[in-house]
């Protein structure tokens, strides 16, 4: 198996035709509408007013789930984002508002930025990049579908990363636990230990990927051809 | 001889805003079929080389003569570059695609590329379908996937970044196949790496480049590399239980159950290596004894209590991959004093255990420098110091001195090596059999579908 020339010649064969576990797991929303959808839902969001708005829209996002085939792990992403934003969302419309209107207001609008989100986070997660990639192209310059589809599929390897990099420092003693967000005391921490090492690791990821991207001769002037996934060779 | 392939004359490069020189009247020839090894120490300027090289140096000042193979053109690199983190040079979501992406900039016609791809792939011994996922590959099957990613650019020089520092040892001995393969097929080779032992039979010839710089000719042999360390501090275990695991599982993703029926206890003061294949599950392992994610299946215990952040925190301590990503303060005191101060105290006694652990880790010389600005190797060791201060129970290390140079390696296992002499349990991940570390009194073997504790 090993030592074999690489320049020698395969049949594709070989391999074509096989499908991933995914994709292989049946019918699946077309592309261009999953994202005419996602699009919608989202531009909805913002100009809903409501909550039977947004509870429609909440509906129709569990449709897009069921439909693009998505992991339902991400609503527990959504949910976790959910808490996080309302907790300083209504916290400063109370401070603003009262309690009477600040409570409701506050948490009308975190579920809107929500719901504004959370179409393309499901997306992002069913669409592999080559298609985005390819559909992108037909709108823009083959680079920057590239750059864009790159740069979409960045923020959740740049998540997985904080992800890392807030357990080592919780374990390290920092105080950036959610429990501990609550004293003001602990927020020189939370940017300290957590949002400025994630600044630096964002921008260092970012140098990687762009260096990573010359290495394989990438550049912004040349023409590029675009691969076809195996369904449509 | 036939004209060299890659000429560098008194080739000098100074990073922009460094004061001093990375590269320095370096001269090299590098000729077709040839296999070339560069090593020296961490920071010695062996990836700004490469970098020239492949002609991605970035701004600088640069002063004599390169010559390298002509850019892209007709379908083909004129070098090929793997660096080391797969994580960060991985852009498509199928195998096929990702050895793609090189063909697309190439801007090879989309039928000829499947041929093209699946020769490289079975070049590297990388045997799945195209549409396969990336994610789910290990380490070591994503470095293929990048070698073969680079190889599908049909270079004339082939450069590798530290390709031990992702390997394990059966993956070492393959790419030693693939490599004697293109060194014979005419493609010019040149590896970084600290420890080329494992390609010693390959290697036509050994350079070195020094701290200041400078490119020496030298023979590299197995005796030149640093040797394990003497066990000359041991400290036999107590009789605590510090990890319990019965009947555990872990599954990752949707993959299924990565290994199950684990049960295996570590004891207060051992020092326990974990070991395994690239995708065997030791950092999937690591993750569940610090609380990172719970098993699917199975009882653990650590520190006598099931394992979560919140509780764990302050008793165990976790160094992970690239270790100096978590690093924030301003000097290299601060960094290491940062858990002091949160556990309170006064200023002068918070001044005098700094000053001690800064001593105990020979970094005291260091004390007022930012640690942003400090070597590869002296990251890594302040890194290793800043979670040792708050004195952990327990220390979970999931190969975090990979890429590392044997100095700094030493260091390291020096340190850690006095901690465990005070009772501290130590359980580190390796994928090489021969790592210089220290003895340990057990390994804990990930392998088959399960965990097997072996003493040593």
């Amino acid at each position: 198996m090993f030592g074999s020339r690489f320049d020698e010649g395969v049949s594709p064969r070989v391999c074509l035709g096989r499908k991933s576990g995914v994709e292989a797991a049946g019918w699946s929303l077309p592309l261009a509408a999953k994202l005419l959808i996602a699009f919608a839902l989202s531009g909805l969001a913002v100009a809903c007013r409501g909550w039977l708005g947004i509870a429609g829209l909440l509906l129709g996002n569990l449709g897009l789930l069921v439909l693009s085939r998505a992991d339902w792990a991400i609503l527990l992403q959504a949910g976790r984002l959910l808490i996080g934003q309302s907790l300083i969302l209504v916290s400063l419309y109370v401070i603003r508002f009262g309690w009477a209107q600040g409570i409701a207001a506050g948490a009308q609008l975190s579920c809107q930025l929500l719901l504004a989100f959370l179409p393309g986070m499901i997306a992002l997660q069913t669409i592999p990049r080559s298609q985005l990639t390819s559909l992108l192209a037909r709108l823009l310059p083959s680079q920057g579908a590239f750059v864009l589809a790159t740069t979409l599929h960045f923020f959740p390897l740049l998540l997985r990363e904080m992800k890392t990099l807030y357990a080592s420092q919780v374990l390290r003693g920092c105080r950036i636990m959610p429990r501990d967000l609550f004293k003001p005391w602990c927020w020189q921490d939370f940017v300290q230990a957590l949002l400025v090492p994630a600044v630096v690791l964002a921008l260092a990821l970012a140098g990687d990927i762009a260096l990573a991207a010359k290495a394989r001769e990438f550049t912004p002037q040349r023409q590029r051809t675009i691969w076809l996934s195996e369904d449509r060779q | 001889m036939n004209s060299p392939l890659v000429e560098l004359r008194s080739f000098s490069f100074t990073y922009a805003g460094a004061r001093q020189a990375t590269l320095r009247d370096v001269s090299l020839l590098l000729h077709s079929g040839a296999c070339h090894c560069l090593t020296g120490a961490t920071g010695s300027g062996k990836s700004t080389l490469a970098l020239a090289l492949k002609g991605l140096l970035p701004h600088g000042s640069s002063s004599g003569y390169l010559q390298r193979p002509a850019a892209a053109e007709s379908g083909r690199a004129g070098v090929g570059l793997v660096m080391q983190n797969p994580e960060t040079q991985l852009f498509a979501d199928s195998i096929g695609e990702e050895v793609a992406f090189g063909l697309e900039n190439l801007a090879v016609p989309a039928a000829d590329m499947a041929s093209r791809v699946l020769a490289a792939l079975q070049a590297v011994g990388l045997d799945r379908p195209l549409s396969g996922p990336v994610v789910p590959l290990s380490m070591g099957e994503k470095y293929r996937l990048l070698l073969a990613a680079t190889l599908v650019m049909r270079p004339q020089l082939l450069i590798l970044d530290e390709p031990a520092a992702q390997l394990d040892s059966a993956g070492l001995r393959d790419l030693r196949q693939v490599l004697t393969g293109l060194k014979q097929a005419g493609i010019a080779i040149l590896i970084c790496e600290h420890r080329p032992s494992f390609l010693f039979n390959l290697i036509d010839h050994f350079w070195r480049l020094d701290e200041q710089g400078r490119l020496h000719p030298g023979l590299h042999t197995q005796e030149t590399e640093a040797q394990p360390f003497v066990d000359n501090k041991s400290r036999l275990p107590g009789e605590v239980v510090v990890i319990n695991a019965s009947g555990l599982a872990s599954r990752r993703g949707m993959a299924g159950e990565i290994w199950k029926d684990a049960s295996f206890q570590v004891r207060r003061g051992e020092r326990v290596l974990v070991q395994g294949s690239n995708g065997a599950g030791k950092s999937t392992l690591l993750h569940l004894l610090a609380g990172l994610q719970p098993p699917s299946r199975g009882n653990l215990a650590v520190l006598g209590r099931k394992p979560s952040l919140a509780g764990l925190r302050g008793r165990l301590a976790c160094l992970l991959q690239n270790p100096q990503k978590q690093l924030f303060e301003d000097s290299v005191a601060a960094e290491v004093g940062f858990v002091l101060r949160r556990a309170g105290g006064g200023r002068t006694e918070l001044a005098e255990k700094v000053s001690a652990l800064l001593e105990t880790c020979g970094l005291q010389h260091l004390a007022d420098a930012s640690p942003h600005k400090l070597s590869f190797g002296q990251k890594h060791l302040v890194a290793l110091a800043s979670v040792l201060a708050s004195g952990p129970e327990l220390l979970l290390l999931d190969d975090p001195f990979a890429g590392l140079d044997d100095a700094s390696l030493k260091r390291a296992w020096a340190l850690l090596l006095e901690r465990n002499s005070h009772g501290t349990t130590l359980v580190w991940t390796s994928h090489h059999a021969d790592e210089i570390c220290p003895c340990p009194h057990a390994v804990l073997r990930v392998e088959g579908g399960t965990i097997v504790r072996q003493s040593v």
